[in-house]
């Protein structure tokens, strides 16, 4: 506890000084006007605006792109209220009750309870990150180039087996990223793989520039394909009282949000799982312990709480593999897990040892960070209501912009905006025909390392593939990974068995 | 859909292979250990097999097919209805290839601003001002956040922005 406690003293000097304070708020601020914007989420914002972190020290950068990485989360929920178009994957769920309870002229009582339960439940899940990331980070000290192996390949074969579409095109979708990983000189022989003679290939595919494509250009020509009528919100005037939810609203919404936090919280835990998970496993729970199920989808606000609560909870939770083992909990994590390598830090249980100022700045900046949004989405409600009326034909090439911009400034090359554009084709036809750039993307990232940890694993044990099953650790993470890849196919012959029947 | 599902099926295929043929070019053990071409060679020998499944599907699949949802995209996006403008996505495309190729003649901040007004006046026409006016700011934006501010050296045109 002394140790907590002093960690948090840390972190509160590095957290609480003016400049990182406004950074914060800055981040709040950008990811609920980011997350307001229909079309445009999470890890879009994160990816666009990680160029913009160039100047500034790795704590700082973090503190600004983690405050729009849990501001969109709370954003995201207006557009799903209003205008039926969740502004982010992970407030889907919300689309079913909150839509409704707008006809029904309670736009404000659902954004209100969807505020308050986000704040609640991102507050509970940066307490969990606190007290569980540092045992796990002592943990994972005793891992070597197997376990570490075994751990990349459980992050991407959740990433692709707990993914919302298509498991075959996921995997695919890893595997190209995979391959595109192995792209430029070779860390231990020193030879050149694949680069054709090109000097730009030699230090392979950078991550920023793709990242910016699959989730910055490709999200704007998909907005641009979609019908102007579905982005257009109805007039809505909404006041500060408008956002306070009236008491019997709050006692409907007490344990859905509590259960909604919980349930975030554990699925965020699990590298490759993410809040859209956890919002779906959370509306689940709620319309089965219901006494009135039948009231879901038509205007329920436990449906709205409950979710909205789990994926604050499963922001803060998909921290947690992030910084303890250097795997991204979701998408958005995906693209950090980049940005920590370029910032020259690599995640992982090291981090809590070597740069335990940046780590507990973090998690402090997270509990101030979640006071600022409560108060920003209460007071600024009208404000954010504007933002989504902004003219998408301003909107959107200025976020073109921003990724030309942010591809060059990558590596001050135009390679890096040759790329980004030839990987933003791409990625509009991976979303157009259901494969996955989040796995494209995290395989790019992780790729890497698990071919690193593989080819050691292999020269320590002269070549025995056995080193990866006879460690217990890496054992017990290999027999995950089989789990993960075999229950999809185990599922489909029990569902066809029960059909057949 | 069906069509575009068989050709990126294909692409898979033909990349997998190129993976093969290229990774016999380099040793593929080394000094005890996997050398550089072996995780290579067993990634592409995967997405063969893998792009082989999404083929045969998409060869069996039934001519007319919805749309399938997004995966980490609300699937409404790719409801049909008319767009912001007919083929908007091809040409903003092409637009910033057009600002990709300007860059090292007009320099950043101007090959910006052209790429905004091109696409400000393919998506709203009729507003010929309010157009003008945002391509302007934006290359001053541009050149004051990134070059002044920020200090990313972007590359500038003859006029020294």
């Amino acid at each position: 506890v002394s140790d907590l406690w002093s960690h948090l003293q840390t972190g509160f000097a590095v957290a609480a000084t003016p400049v990182n304070l406004l950074l914060a708020l800055g981040g709040a601020f950008a990811g609920t006007f980011i997350g307001a914007l229909p079309g445009i989420g999470s890890t879009s914002g994160v990816a666009l605006l990680l160029p913009l972190t160039f100047g500034l020290d790795p704590t700082s950068a973090i503190i600004l792109l983690a405050g729009v990485y849990y501001g969109s989360m709370y954003g995201g929920t207006i557009t799903s209220v209003l205008i039926n178009t969740p502004g982010e994957s992970a407030t889907i769920v919300t689309t079913l009750d909150g839509y409704q309870m707008a006809q029904q002229g309670r736009a404000g009582a659902a954004l209100g309870i969807a505020t308050i339960g986000s704040f609640i439940a991102g507050t509970a899940g940066t307490l969990g990150l606190m007290v569980l990331a540092p045992t796990l980070a002592r943990a994972a000290m005793r891992f070597g180039p197997p376990e570490y192996f075994a751990l990349t390949l459980l992050g991407l074969a959740m990433l692709v087996g707990l993914g919302t579409g298509s498991r075959v095109k996921a995997l695919a979708s890893a595997l190209v990223g995979l391959i595109l990983a192995t792209v430029g000189v070779d860390v231990m022989t020193g030879r050149p793989r694949f680069t054709f003679g090109y000097i730009d290939l030699l230090s392979g595919f950078d991550f920023l520039p793709v990242s910016i494509a699959l989730f910055g250009f490709s999200e704007i020509l998909v907005v641009a394909a979609t019908p102007a009528d579905r982005l257009t919100p109805q007039p809505v005037s909404l006041g500060i009282r408008d956002a306070l939810p009236t008491r019997a609203d709050w006692h409907a919404s007490r344990a859905p949000i509590a259960r909604g936090t919980v349930i975030g919280f554990l699925i965020g835990t699990l590298p490759g799982a993410g809040a859209t998970i956890a919002t779906f496993a959370s509306y689940f729970v709620e319309k089965k312990v219901s006494r009135h199920p039948e009231r879901f989808g038509h205007g329920a606000i436990e449906g709205v709480a409950g979710p909205e609560a789990a994926n604050n909870a499963a922001s803060a939770g998909s921290l947690v593999p992030l910084l303890t083992l250097g795997l991204p909990g979701g998408t958005t994590t995906a693209v950090l897990v980049g940005a920590f390598t370029m910032w020259g830090l690599r995640p992982g249980p090291m981090l809590f040892e070597q740069n335990p100022s940046f780590v507990w700045g973090l998690i402090v900046s997270m509990y101030i960070g979640n006071v600022m949004l409560v108060v920003l989405n209460i007071v600024l409600l009208p404000l954010f209501l504007r933002a989504m009326r902004m003219p998408q034909a301003i909107l959107l090439p200025s976020i073109v912009v921003l990724c030309i911009v942010g591809a060059f400034a990558a590596n001050n090359r135009l390679w890096d905006v040759g790329l980004m554009l030839v990987c933003g084709v791409a990625g509009y036809w991976m979303k157009k025909l259901d494969y996955s750039p989040a796995a494209l993307v995290a395989a790019l990232v992780l790729g890497p390392l698990a071919e690193n940890s593989f080819r050691q694993a292999l020269q320590i044990s002269d070549g025995r593939l056995a080193v990866f099953v006879d460690r217990p650790i890496a054992g017990v993470l290999m027999a995950c990974v089989a789990l993960v890849a075999l229950a999809p196919i185990a599922r489909s012959i029990i569902t066809r068995r029960s059909d057949r029947r | 859909v069906r069509k575009s599902e068989i050709a990126a099926a294909a692409l898979l295929l033909l990349l997998g292979a190129a993976t093969i043929f290229q990774s016999r070019t380099l040793s593929y053990w080394h000094e005890q250990a996997p050398g550089p071409a072996f995780v290579p060679f067993w990634l592409g020998v995967l997405l063969i097999a893998t792009a082989a499944i999404l083929l045969i599907a998409a060869i069996r699949a039934p001519a007319a097919r919805s749309a399938p949802s997004a995966p980490f995209a609300p699937s409404a996006r790719f409801a049909p209805g008319a767009p912001m403008a007919p083929r908007a996505p091809a040409w903003i495309s092409a637009f910033s290839v057009l600002a990709l190729v300007l860059i090292p003649i007009v320099g950043m901040p101007l090959a910006c601003g052209l790429f905004m007004a091109a696409t400000l006046f393919l998506l709203e026409p009729r507003r010929r001002w309010r157009n003008i006016i945002t391509a302007v700011a934006t290359v001053v934006i541009v050149s004051l956040l990134f070059v002044h501010g920020l200090g990313v050296p972007l590359p500038l045109g003859p006029l020294g922005f």
